[in-house]
């Protein structure tokens, strides 16, 4: 889960790391009326959890409030790239001098927390990072020792930030590996961390993600995480879905198989319109759910739910054809390839049904290739009504 | 010979007593793997299909001489579990739960850093040495015995693939999910270098996906020459759009490497035959078998 900027940097605040003043606004006329408390000029930001977000224009400068006001209006309701602007962070303009790049993340090949540390911060920070290596200070931090200060000083020092303002970027690193850990993160981003001319150090932008298997144990960020209601619906069975642009609909029984479908639907031509694994939601009616919230969808034109699984294939095939019945006037052809434990039985349940939107396959590629040739004919069958 | 469990590896089951315990004990059983014990916390002195159940690994094996844990609790009470069979000695542990924390993975790794216990997991289908035993989720119908080894990140396309060999009549010495989440305990490489030592795996499907580095360094590893057997790979999520990325830090610490392109290139470049769709798997094994 990724949190907001503004979420983000309230928690920075609270942890001892400046960041400008700033407010969340959800208007144009709120953004204005920050703007005035604030005293101009401001910067408007767009909260999406996007990378890019300064090239895509989702950050504007205001002189003043009616500018605030116009900036707001410009980036509120707007989509960038594919997320909904929904709120605004007004935030106090800081003139400042050098940018340095922090972050505590994961290497997931080590195990270990990893801290890098940059004195050229910025937003093509990777390209400057491949381009001179040795811009870029890296420490692999341990979980139980945890980032202590003779590590910050290390990075400091080695990533050559100039001495003045050396000890309040290790203030920050510390800062930044205590909400690492206590957030249960699996990253904590400052780029840029700016330098004021008083030698102030400031959070000028924050990124922080949290790892999803353990919201459990963070109850406050749990309540604030936000779902479409079909991602809400998967998730309560415990299945995956990301909703992409195409038009065939894909059901697999684990991430590797519906990834696999996905390739193969993009193999025979075909467009997927999601990413959706059921695996771990089959005992509890996942395979019903995973269908309802497809064939609910108004742009598919087929669904291919195919996959190998060990668990109950004949509760699987009750499933489907629950979430069927539960949508009688949809004519979307379903293509069925079931392989595993209890797969006779789960075929003899589906091809009982006689369901002329139900397609059923018993071979991988052919099951693939049979749903992008429905999809692009689109000859749906007649509905009895 | 197969690779880390077969028909003499005597398990214990943690989290015996859930739905998931109950569900797949009594299967692991009727295909011939060694069920000696079960562990709940709270259940101890009851009756799981016959096999019983203790409030503690230690006790289970004050009473029985087990080898080897498969682990099956759920995923906020798994770091406790897996501590608990690693310093009871068991190896291997198979940890078949999804929703660890990663960073209680993270701090166990660490934990268990100079031990020699072999951790398979978490959020692992488990692994089978066909016609001996299996430790986990994959259907044993899948498979067959024979000289292919499995190594694979995801569970179904490991039985998909199982079952794409055997149609071809191609079985498997032992076939290894090593589980879906960003840290795990037991890598490519410390397969192959498993599968190099066992004389009756003649070659290696390695099937990856988009992410991690996991292909990249089982590619260098076998183009150093450590892995001499015929490799054939396929990588998942070639049409999965690059996820939303923020921040920086993933590209800063992995490189321009987990995209599918990098992970097939690398393999390439290792003298790996790559797969496009999984159902060319057979043949390129079929062709790089010893007849």
């Amino acid at each position: 889960m990724w949190l907001t900027e503004h979420r983000a940097k309230s928690l920075c605040r609270d942890h001892g790391i400046a960041v400008p003043d700033g407010e969340l606004a959800a208007t144009p006329a709120g953004a204005a009326a920050a703007a005035r408390r604030l005293g101009c000029p401001v910067v408007v930001k767009a909260q999406v959890a996007i990378s890019g977000r300064g090239k895509l224009g989702g950050v504007r400068r205001a002189a003043d409030p009616e500018a605030a006001d116009q900036a707001a209006a410009s980036l509120l309701g707007t989509r960038m790239d594919g997320q909904p602007v929904e709120a605004v962070r007004v935030e106090s303009y800081l003139d400042h001098g050098d940018e340095f790049y922090l972050s505590i993340g994961l290497d997931p090949t080590q195990a270990t927390p990893v801290a890098l540390v940059s004195a050229q911060g910025g937003a093509e920070i990777e390209d400057r990072a491949g381009a001179w290596p040795d811009l870029l200070a890296r420490l692999a931090i341990s979980p139980v020792d945890g980032l202590r200060p003779y590590h910050g000083w290390q990075l400091v020092t080695q990533a050559r930030i100039p001495a003045p303002v050396r000890a309040g970027v290790v203030q920050v690193l510390q800062a930044m590996y205590t909400l690492y850990r206590d957030l249960d993160a699996l990253l904590v981003e400052i780029n840029p961390l700016a330098v004021r001319a008083d030698g102030e150090v400031v959070a000028l932008d924050a990124k922080i993600l949290v790892d999803d298997n353990a919201l459990y144990r963070q109850p406050t960020l749990a309540q604030e995480r936000r779902l479409s209601s079909a991602e809400r619906r998967a998730a309560q069975v415990g299945i995956h879905y990301v909703p992409l642009e195409g038009d065939i609909g894909i059901v697999g029984t684990g991430a590797g198989m519906a990834m696999a479908n996905m390739d193969q639907v993009t193999h025979f031509g075909g467009r997927p319109a999601n990413f959706m694994d059921i695996g771990p939601g089959i005992l509890r009616g996942g395979a019903r759910v995973a269908l309802e919230i497809l064939l609910e969808r108004p742009d598919l034109k087929a669904v291919l739910f195919s996959g190998y699984t060990a668990g109950p294939l004949e509760r699987v095939a009750r499933d489907i054809l629950a979430a069927l019945a539960a949508h009688p006037q949809r004519a979307l052809p379903v293509v069925v390839r079931l392989q595993g434990h209890q797969d006779a039985e789960a075929r003899a349940l589906l091809a009982g049904a006689s369901d002329p939107r139900l397609h059923l396959e018993a071979d991988f590629d052919i099951a693939a290739r049979k749903a992008v040739q429905l999809a692009q004919s689109h000859t749906v069958p007649p509905w009895p009504s | 010979m197969a690779i880390l469990i077969d028909e003499r590896t005597r398990f214990l089951v943690q989290g015996i007593t859930g739905r998931f315990g109950r569900h797949y004990a009594p299967r692991m059983r009727r295909y011939g793997t060694q069920i000696l014990a079960g562990v709940s916390p709270g259940h101890g002195g009851e009756i799981v299909d016959g096999i019983p159940v203790y409030n503690t690994v230690a006790d289970a094996r004050a009473h029985h001489p087990v080898d080897a844990a498969i682990v099956l609790v759920p995923g906020p009470a798994a770091q406790d579990a897996l501590l608990e069979a690693a310093q009871a000695g068991l190896s291997p542990i198979v940890a078949l739960m999804d929703g660890m924390p990663i960073q209680d993975m993270v701090w166990l790794r660490h934990r268990l850093r100079h031990s020699a216990t072999v951790l398979i997991g978490p959020n692992s289908p488990g692994l089978i040495s066909p016609g001996r035993s299996v430790a986990g989720f994959i259907p044993p119908q899948s498979c067959c015995p024979g000289p292919v080894g499995i190594v694979s990140r995801s569970g179904t396309l490991t039985y998909q693939t199982a079952h794409l060999l055997k149609a071809r009549g191609i079985g498997q010495s032992t076939a290894v999910g090593i589980g879906g989440d960003p840290v795990v305990g037991t890598s490519f490489v410390d397969l192959l270098q498993r599968f190099q030592a066992d004389p009756e795996t003649e070659a290696v499907v390695l099937i990856g996906e988009v992410g991690g580095t996991m292909e990249e360094e089982a590619a260098a590893f076998i183009r150093a020459g450590h892995f001499t057997k015929p490799v054939v790979a396929f990588v998942a999520g070639r049409s999965v759009p690059v996820g939303r990325r923020m921040g920086h830090a993933g590209a800063l610490v992995m490189g321009r490497r987990g995209t599918h392109a990098s992970k097939v290139a690398a393999l390439q470049e290792a003298g790996v035959a790559v797969a496009a769709l999984l159902t060319e798997i057979p043949s390129l094994v079929a062709a790089r078998l010893r007849t």
